[in-house]
């Protein structure tokens, strides 16, 4: 069985994730997670100054689903060289940064400042946080886009994954402004921006006011930016949105997405990737496949 | 190390309005659990409620081996997620990840425990009957040892009214003195937790270390009471948690750190709580 699958210039032994933000620094899945079984870690948001986050709460839950308002809450780029990338390169498995810039300006020199570390094997640009102050959304504007995918690019080799919002009118022309600026994947879809209100105090629940909305509730959403990008742009697409099973894996898989991430499901079942990473050889045979790659993409479409 | 798996509910019971205890079947980490610690407990199988809650370690129960196979979560309905686990029956599943978060301080190495006053405010009780039977040296939690035991613990436990002091009994059991507070004079003292407990110190014997868990208020003003007494505190608190073991960063709360600019930041109270240094918490940013 080859669980082997290709993001551009990077290749996962499986294509099994765990998203940014729902991870940590990995440390903290000691005694849950076989780190090295994964097909790679995406660690916590890091940007260039360290921020503090939001105010709690920061969490609500919803049907089948929460809002979160973390806020990027991170030490900083330096802190994180210096303190986490030392420890994830010693896991055996593949490290994928994720940075995100407050201005245009902050993505190249965040990549910049990653390219020569040992121990990052790609990085994934988080165009789309929805809980950061100033509010300004990278990826709801290709232009903007494709313009911070080329500085990028132009600082690295390593493979770039684009995080795209979905609270966008027109998904498709983003990633593709994704792809002609140099990303090797988008990584589709960040969380859906929401709220929640405490109807009896008149409040809104979240100090943020506004959260991104996550777990089961989105993977329809997700699940259907998968299947239209796939169709239209040519790079490929990591997953993400709501996946806690294997069911829900092959979905994106079929879908056409290249790999997937495991979000909010690690919150509340700390081991699932352990557990779908058992399961999957089992599902592509019951495909009467013997590769991922021969199920990637392998919807069929009413004509 | 912790574990994740799904166990079993052994026995779900109403104590009194509102206020239930489980005992969950799940012999390695009753096995390893110490007191202040908790675990994150949600129903199996479903997407409502979606996460889990946490839950202080109430007491471990031992089976059949003479082992610790059990434990026990006290626990307020006041939402979704406890209403959930309040309708459990023996026999359904349940999702259990623990042990987790930190405790209150276990050893006489740095912490003069010769008289130890335990605050509890609300449903803040449950952590203690493991700490008072731990002190006491009358129950041995994981790999947790007593090193001196203390001449004094006490217990001061406010609540709303008589009702709500669910389980009073068990910590009378212990030996250790009990004295309660209720704000609607039903029981004890009439008034709040912490003005019982000015009074008492005053009294003496002086308390060497305050351990306090229960409301926000009453936590600042334990930390105020035992600032002015200059006694030793520590608190443990309660906060919105997700994952309950740090991947998160939702139960932050702020905590002093001079290299910050503000001069505080936050922490994850799951894994660098949930008890703090009381005087380390900034109450108000």
């Amino acid at each position: 069985m080859n669980l082997e699958t290709r993001l551009g210039r990077l290749t996962l032994p499986n294509p099994i994730l765990v998203a940014s933000g729902t991870f940590g620094y990995a440390k903290e899945s000691t005694g849950f997670v076989d780190f090295a079984r994964l097909g790679g870690i995406v660690p916590k948001t890091v940007t260039a100054s360290p921020r503090v986050g939001n105010k709690p709460p920061r969490i609500v839950e919803t049907a089948a689903g929460m809002l979160n308002s973390i806020g990027l809450d991170n030490d900083g780029i330096d802190h994180f060289i210096e303190h986490h990338v030392p420890y994830l390169a010693t896991l055996g498995t593949r490290i994928i940064a994720n940075v995100a810039g407050k201005t245009e300006a902050e993505f190249p020199a965040l990549v910049a400042k990653l390219n020569p570390i040992k121990g990052i094997h790609a990085i994934e640009l988080n165009l789309s946080c929805p809980n950061v102050s100033g509010g300004i959304d990278f990826a709801t504007n290709p232009e903007v886009t494709e313009r911070v995918l080329r500085q990028c690019r132009s600082e690295t080799e390593l493979p770039l994954l684009a995080k795209l919002t979905p609270n966008v009118t027109d998904l498709v022309s983003i990633a593709e402004a994704a792809s002609r600026g140099g990303a090797d994947a988008v990584t589709l879809i960040n969380t859906v921006l929401g709220t929640a209100i405490d109807w009896k105090r008149r409040k809104p629940i979240l100090s943020n006011v506004l959260g991104g909305l996550s777990g089961p509730a989105i993977k329809p959403i997700a699940l259907r930016a998968v299947l239209t990008v796939a169709r239209r742009v040519k790079i490929p697409i990591v997953g993400v949105g709501g996946v806690c099973t294997i069911d829900d894996v092959m979905e994106f898989l079929v879908a056409g997405a290249s790999a997937v991430q495991l979000g909010t499901v690690s919150f509340f079942d700390p081991t699932a990737s352990m557990r779908i990473l058992d399961e999957l050889p089992q599902a592509i045979t019951s495909m009467k496949a013997s590769s991922v790659t021969d199920v990637i993409g392998s919807v069929i479409l009413p004509t | 190390m912790p574990f994740h798996r799904q166990v079993r509910v052994h026995a779900n019971e109403c104590l009194t309005g509102g206020i239930h205890k489980i005992r969950v079947e799940f012999p390695e980490l009753a096995m390893s659990l110490r007191p202040g610690q908790f675990v994150m407990i949600r129903p199996s199988g479903r997407l409502e409620p979606l996460l889990g809650r946490p839950l202080a370690l109430y007491e471990t129960v031992d089976g059949p081996s003479g082992m610790p196979e059990f434990f026990e979560l006290v626990y307020l309905v006041m939402g979704a997620g406890t209403r959930a686990l309040a309708a459990l029956q023996p026999g359904e599943p349940v999702d259990v990840w623990g042990p987790l978060g930190n405790t209150f301080p276990e050893s006489s190495n740095n912490v003069d425990l010769t008289h130890v006053m335990l605050i509890a405010g609300g449903i803040g009780q449950t952590p203690f009957l493991s700490v008072i039977k731990s002190l006491l040296g009358q129950r041995r939690y994981g790999q947790s040892q007593v090193s001196v035991m203390p001449e004094s613990v006490s217990l001061i436990w406010g609540a709303r009214t008589k009702d709500a002091l669910a389980g009073l009994d068990d910590f009378q059991a212990t030996g250790a003195r009990v004295e309660v507070a209720t704000e609607d004079g039903s029981a004890g003292h009439k008034g709040y937790v912490t003005e019982l407990a000015d009074r008492l110190i005053q009294e003496g014997p002086n308390p060497t270390a305050i351990f306090s868990c229960g409301p926000e208020p009453m936590l600042e003003a334990v930390t105020a009471l035992a600032k002015r007494c200059q006694i030793p505190a520590w608190v443990s608190l309660e906060t919105k948690m997700a994952c309950g073991y740090g991947v998160c960063f939702s139960c932050v709360c702020p905590l002093q750190d001079e290299s910050s600019d503000t001069g505080w930041d936050y922490r994850r109270v799951c894994i660098e709580g949930p008890v703090f240094k009381a005087e380390n918490i900034v109450w108000h940013t």
